[in-house]
């Protein structure tokens, strides 16, 4: 069994520390983990004053498998994760330079991003904050969860799209549990879902229990690239486009419409509803224990068969493979429960 | 004030091409920090040394951590790295007493303009050991 290797990453040099950024641990730690190694390499992200990552970090050059990946990761056992909204003294990436083509990319076939958060800064230009590049030939699993993506600076006729491809890719992943904010460019969006050899592998993207606000949410690239459910989107004038996969449903919008077409139609998506979020003017968008938008109409996705999921962005137990599930990255649960208490931690 | 974090060892990967747009060779400057940034751990030799420029705005040597790049844009429009790195310190061509330092100390500390304080080399010693891997020849910049 694959041995996890965790190496501290942190701006500000706290005791410990291994490498003062993500790019210098991405050139430190790059290889092969699959062979002498037999490595899970992580990347324990802290910011003990505070202090952004800054910095294009690319993800290339590595050996990678199903069982040993890279895992770039806040621990939430730790105080340096997001609480579920943006926060300017957690760890985050992108808030310095506005001309980084991406924040992270990554052309490695099995890698995890777990609890970070993108600023988004633009001069304009054809950005990102993730990029999944390019030309791979095998099935690859990429997870990106329970991170916050803010676009800090918007414009008509800017692109910036936070979680992007290349048209050429055999790309699988998971986008779960995630909050998107402002990504609202004429050209841009908030993800933009491809898999170029769908027909042969058969497997979309998983785009499970996100929060979309004011963006361009959902763009499956071509047809059948998403498969999309449980998201909400809020004040999101074009919440999806596209043809999703078969079994897409169970997402709701204030809007009076989801705007995609999905192969056999759409299951139990709820248009025009009213959410209660914490404090939507502040981005805080867990729900409240009134919402009637999104609390307990989500597809129980604990034992999905692709990509299980049990918590929510908070890192709280959905309720199990029993529960009613809310809609978002938010699970609701109420103060007293046990798994409320350690989400607070 | 900058100081750049050069690679000390290469990464190598079986697919030559994944190794030329991945991997980081030896010489390969990584980041770019200011003069006050502090090092973690493994940010040392074996695996890296630093280069210390004092008084030198970090925007004046980022060009350095730049990737090299496809000549043609893809069907996307971007631009894809086609080399890791497009400027390189040759380290093994440096002065040996310049080696010794480095696997000693893992830094040099170079002198750029009015620098007053103590230094190793000058920046015009130094930028003939970086090469530009597209053209193939070494720095004649000023900082």
């Amino acid at each position: 069994m694959a041995t996890e290797v965790i190496k501290i990453v942190d701006p500000d040099n706290g005791s410990g520390t291994n490498y003062t950024s993500l790019s210098a641990w991405e050139a430190g730690e790059q290889g092969d983990l699959t062979g002498a190694r037999d490595e899970i390499a992580v990347a324990k992200c802290r910011c003990t004053g505070g202090t952004a990552d800054d910095g294009s970090v690319e993800i290339a050059g590595w050996t990678t498998d199903s069982t040993r990946y890279i895992k770039i990761w806040t621990d939430p056992s730790e105080s340096y994760r997001h609480s579920g909204k943006y926060s300017s003294t957690k760890y985050r990436l992108g808030t310095k330079v506005s001309t980084d083509t991406y924040h992270i990319s990554i052309t490695e076939d099995f890698v995890r991003i777990d609890g970070l958060q993108f600023y988004r800064r633009t001069d304009g230009g054809a950005y990102s904050c993730v990029y999944m590049g390019f030309d791979r030939t095998q099935i690859t699993d990429i997870r990106i969860s329970c991170c916050v993506f803010y676009q800090a600076e918007t414009h008509a006729s800017y692109s910036i799209v936070a979680i992007d491809y290349t048209s050429s890719d055999h790309l699988r992943a998971l986008v779960c549990n995630n909050v998107f904010i402002d990504f609202n460019d004429s050209s841009g969006k908030a993800i933009r879902a491809g898999n170029w050899y769908i027909d042969s592998d058969n497997t979309p993207w998983c785009i499970f229990n996100n929060t979309f606000k004011n963006c361009n949410g959902i763009v499956s690239a071509h047809d059948n690239a998403a498969l999309a459910i449980n998201n909400i989107f809020y004040s999101c004038t074009t919440p999806c486009s596209g043809v999703f996969a078969s079994g897409t449903g169970y997402n709701s919008t204030d809007e009076s419409s989801i705007g995609y077409t999905v192969t056999g139609g759409a299951t139990a998506d709820r248009v025009s509803q009213t959410f209660s979020f914490v404090d939507a003017s502040g981005d805080d968008f867990h729900l409240q224990s009134t919402d009637g938008g999104a609390r307990g109409y989500g597809l129980n996705l604990y034992n999905h068969a692709t990509y299980p999921i049990q918590t929510d962005i908070d890192g709280q137990d959905r309720g199990g493979s029993g529960a009613s599930w809310d809609i978002g990255a938010d699970e609701y649960v109420a103060a007293g429960n046990p798994y409320y208490a350690y989400a607070q931690q | 004030m900058a100081q750049i974090l050069v690679k000390a060892i290469d990464a190598t990967h079986a697919d030559p091409v994944k190794d030329r747009r991945g991997c980081y060779k030896r010489g390969m400057p990584v980041v770019v920090m200011p003069d006050t940034h502090t090092w973690g751990l493994d940010e040392r030799p074996p695996k890296f040394v630093v280069l210390k420029l004092p008084g030198v705005p970090v925007e004046k040597v980022k060009k350095y951590i730049e990737p090299e790049r496809e000549d043609t844009a893809d069907a996307d429009g971007r631009y894809q790295v086609f080399l890791r790195r497009l400027w390189k310190f040759r380290l093994d061509d440096m002065p040996t007493a310049a080696l010794r330092k480095l696997r000693d100390n893992g830094e040099l500390i170079i002198k750029v303009g009015d620098y007053a304080d103590k230094y190793d080399y000058t920046w015009t010693q130094v930028r003939s050991y970086l090469r530009n891997l597209k053209t193939k020849t070494d720095e004649t910049a000023s900082l």
